[in-house]
C-alpha cells in the first residue's frame, strides 16, 4: 500500500517538475540543449517508473508503529526548534536541550542526560570554535555574562 | 618502472609529519566511525567536508583523511560486527556468518586479529592493483569524449541502482530525485536560474555536504530513535588478539584470492564492497570448506570477505579518479568535495595532479599498515567505545552534524534543509528506497548535462552523436545489460510468485 501512496506522490512531483521546466526558455541564446531539455528529460525517466511502481506487485514492508511515529516525529519537531532558536538561545543551550529531550526518549535519567549534554556542548563548542577557529552562536545569556 | 618511480615521490609526500598525522587521524577516525551504529564512513566524511573546507585544509592532506576513513572506517565496522552481530553496512554481513560464531565461541580476539590481517592484506593489494591499474585507465579513459562520459554516468545509475537495493525501479527513482536536485540553482549553459522558486539561497543550487548528512546521518538518527531499547550487552573481553601461525597459513591464499576478487569488483561502477565480500566468501566456501565448517565459526570464512571487502574499497577509487565517475555513494561524496575545490577529477587527473594522486596512494600502504599495527595490540581499547549508551551517542550525531554545518555555512536555512532532507531519507529508508543512488545522481547530474550539452555543440545539434562511435556504442550496450538483468530476475520472481499462488 506504502509504495502505491509512494508513487502517486512521485508522479505528481514529476509532472510538475517537467510542467515547470516548460518555462525555462533562453532568451536569445543559441544553445544546442537550453535549459529545459535535461529537467524534461527527468521528468519523462521518472513518469513511466512511478506508473510501473503503481501498478506492479508489493510485498506488504513493514511500517512503524504509532509509537515509533510519535517517537520519531517528537525527535523532528526538536530538531526543527533547534534550527529556528540556535541563533538567539546559542549553540550550548540548544544542544544541551536536544540531549535532555534524546535521553529522556532512551529513558535516561534526566539529570544524566543534562549532565551529558552539558559536557557534549561545551566540548563541541571547543572544538567547532575554540580549536578550529569556526564560527557558532554563543547566545545572548553567555554574552552578557561574559 | 615509471610507476615504481612516482610511487616512490608519493612516499615523500605521505612521509611528510602533517601528511602522517592526517593518516593517523584518519584511520583512527575512520575505525571508531565504522564501529559505532548509525555514523559510518559516508556520514563521517560528509560531516567533515563543511569543516575541511572552512579550515583550508589542503587538498591532497583532505584526500588523504577521506580516504582513510573511508577504509578504516571498514576495519572498524568487521569489529562491530564480530562482537556484536551488527553489521554496520552491508559489506560487513558476510563477515558476520563466520566472524559472529567465533566471538560467541570465546574466540573474538582471534576473528578480530585475522579481520585486521586479512582487511591488511586486501588493502595492501588493492593499493598495489590501484597503482597500475589506475595510469592505464586513465591512459585509455582520454579517448572519452563528452557523449561517451554522457553514456557513462548512465550505465553508473543503472548499475548503482540495479546493485543498491531490492528493488531495481526504486534505486531508479531514486536517481531520478536525486537528478531533480541536481538542477536547482543557476543553469550552467544559458544561466538560467531553475527550480529556485526567487530564492537567492538556492541559486548555486544544494549544497551536497547539507543533503548528504541529512539524507543518511540526520535519518539515521531517526532510525535510532524509534528502536529505543539499546542492543544487547557488550562483551569486551577479547582475550588475546591473535593468531596462530597454523591459523595465518590457512587463511593466506584465500585473503589474496579474495583481495583480487575484491579490487575488480570494486573497479565496476555501483558492485563495491557488498557484492565483493559475499562472492570472495562463496568462492572460499566452494574451494577450501572440505568439512563444512564455514557458517559454525571458521577462521577462514572471516579472512575471506574482510580481505575482499578493503580491497573492493581501494578499487572503487579508480572510477572515481580515473574517468571522474564515483561508482558508490561514499566515493560520490569524496567526489563532491574534490569538485567543490576547482579539482577534476578525470583522465587528465594523473597528469595533472600526479604528485597528489601517488602521495593518496603511498598514503593508503602507510594507512593500511598502521591499522594493522595499531588494532592487533589497541583493539581492546577501541571495543570500549561500544559501550557508550545509546542516550548519549544518539544526540551527538545530531549534534556533531548540525554544530558541524552551521559552524561552515551560518545558515538557519540549511540547518532546516538538513532537517527535511533527514525527514525524505527515514520515508526513503522506510519505503525500501536506497539512498546512494540520490547522492550518485546529485553529483554527477550537472557533470552528465554538461556532457549532454558539449556533445550537442561538437555535433552541432545532432542527436546522432551519442551513437557515433563504437565506444558510446559499447557503453549503450553496457547500460542495456545492467538494465534488463534485473529486470529480468523481477519478472522471474513474479513468475514464481504466481505459480506458488496457484498451487
Amino acid at each position: 500500500m506504502s509504495d502505491r501512496i509512494v508513487a502517486v506522490f512521485l508522479l505528481l512531483l514529476a509532472a510538475a517538475f517537467g510542467i515547470q521546466a516548460w518555462a525555462y526558455v533562453p532568451i536569445g541564446f543559441t544553445d544546442h540543449l537550453g535549459a529545459r531539455v535535461f529537467p524534461l528529460a527527468v521528468a519523462l525517466f521518472m513518469l513511466p517508473l512511478a506508473l510501473v511502481l503503481f501498478f506492479g506487485r508489493h510485498s506488504a514492508g513493514v511500517w512503524p508503529s504509532v509509537r515509533a511515529w510519535r517517537v520519531v516525529l517528537l525527535a523532528l519537531s526538536v530538531l526543527v526548534v533547534y534550527a529556528l532558536v540556535i541563533e538567539s538561545v546559542g549553540f550550548i543551550i540548544a544542544t544541551t536541550a536536544v540531549f535532555i529531550v534524546y535521553g529522556m526518549l532512551y529513558g535516561a535519567r534526566w539529570w544524566k542526560a543534562l549532565i551529558a549534554g552539558v559536557i557534549a556542548a561545551i566540548v563541541l563548542y571547543s572544538l567547532f570554535v575554540l580549536a578550529l577557529d569556526m564560527y557558532l552562536p554563543l547566545g545572548s545569556f553567555f554574552e552578557e555574562l561574559f | 618502472m615509471d610507476a615504481f618511480h612516482s610511487l616512490m615521490q608519493g612516499f615523500a609526500g605521505a612521509l611528510v609529519p602533517i601528511n602522517l598525522l592526517v593518516v593517523f587521524l584518519g584511520v583512527t577516525a575512520g575505525t571508531v566511525i565504522g564501529m559505532l551504529p548509525g555514523i559510518g564512513p559516508i556520514n563521517g566524511i560528509a560531516i567533515l567536508i563543511p569543516i575541511t573546507f572552512a579550515l583550508g585544509i589542503d587538498p591532497t592532506a583532505m584526500l588523504i583523511l577521506f580516504a582513510g576513513i573511508y577504509y578504516g572506517a571498514q576495519y572498524g565496522n568487521s569489529i562491530s560486527t564480530i562482537l556484536l552481530n551488527v553489521p554496520g553496512t552491508p559489506s560487513s554481513v558476510a563477515t558476520a556468518l563466520d566472524g559472529h560464531p567465533m566471538a560467541k565461541s570465546g574466540r573474538a580476539g582471534p576473528a578480530l586479529a585475522i579481520s585486521a590481517i586479512a582487511s591488511f592484506v586486501g588493502g595492501t593489494v588493492a593499493v598495489i592493483g590501484l597503482m597500475f591499474l589506475a595510469p592505464v585507465l586513465a591512459k585509455w579513459a582520454i579517448r572519452f569524449g563528452p557523449a561517451e562520459y554522457f553514456v557513462l554516468i548512465l550505465f553508473t545509475f543503472t548499475m548503482l541502482s540495479a546493485l543498491s537495493g531490492k528493488q531495481f525501479i526504486k534505486g531508479l527513482l531514486a536517481t531520478g530525485i536525486g537528478l531533480m536536485l541536481a538542477t536547482i540553482g543557476i543553469d550552467g549553459g544559458t544561466g538560467i536560474p531553475r527550480y529556485t522558486f526567487g530564492h537567492l539561497s538556492f541559486y548555486d543550487g544544494l549544497d551536497f555536504a547539507v543533503v548528504t548528512i541529512g539524507l543518511f546521518a540526520i535519518s539515521e538518527v531517526f532510525l535510532l530513535i524509534e528502536q529505543t531499547q539499546t542492543a544487547g550487552e557488550v562483551n569486551t573481553k577479547l582475550g588475546r588478539v591473535m593468531v596462530t601461525v597454523k591459523e595465518f597459513v590457512s587463511c593466506w591464499w584465500g585473503m589474496i584470492r579474495s583481495a583480487v576478487i575484491g579490487f575488480l569488483i570494486g573497479v565496476l561502477p555501483g558492485a563495491g564492497a557488498t557484492i565483493a565480500s559475499f562472492m570472495a566468501y562463496a568462492t572460499e566456501q566452494r574451494l577450501t570448506d572440505k568439512k563444512g565448517t564455514f557458517g559454525s565459526g571458521d577462521i577462514r570464512g572471516v579472512a575471506a570477505p574482510e580481505s575482499a571487502n578493503n580491497a573492493a574499497v581501494s578499487g572503487a577509487l579508480i572510477p572515481m579518479l580515473t574517468l571522474g565517475v564515483p561508482g558508490s555513494g561514499t566515493t560520490a561524496v569524496i567526489l563532491g568535495a574534490l569538485l567543490a575545490l576547482n579539482l577534476n577529477p578525470g583522465p587528465l587527473f594523473i597528469v595533472q595532479h600526479g604528485d597528489m594522486f601517488w602521495t593518496l596512494i603511498a598514503s593508503m600502504y602507510i594507512g593500511n599498515f598502521m591499522l594493522l599495527v595499531l588494532n592487533l595490540p589497541l583493539v581492546g581499547l577501541f571495543v570500549k567505545v561500544l559501550l557508550v549508551p545509546r542516550y548519549i551517542l544518539v544526540p551527538m550525531v545530531a549534534m556533531i552534524s548540525y554544530g558541524a554545518i552551521y559552524a561552515a555555512s551560518s545558515s538557519m536555512t540549511d540547518l532546516m534543509l538538513m532537517t527535511g532532507f533527514g525527514l525524505l531519507g527515514y520515508l526513503m529508508r522506510k519505503t525500501d528506497f536506497p539512498l546512494a543512488p540520490v547522492i550518485l545522481a546529485l553529483v554527477l547530474g550537472p557533470m552528465m548535462e554538461t556532457s549532454l550539452r558539449r556533445a550537442l555543440s561538437l555535433s552541432n545539434g545532432d542527436w546522432g552523436v551519442l551513437f557515433a562511435s563504437p565506444l558510446v556504442l559499447a557503453l549503450w550496450g553496457l547500460v542495456a545489460v545492467s538494465a534488463l538483468v534485473p529486470m529480468i530476475r523481477t519478472l522471474r520472481r513474479a513468475r514464481k510468485y504466481n505459480d506458488s499462488e496457484q498451487h
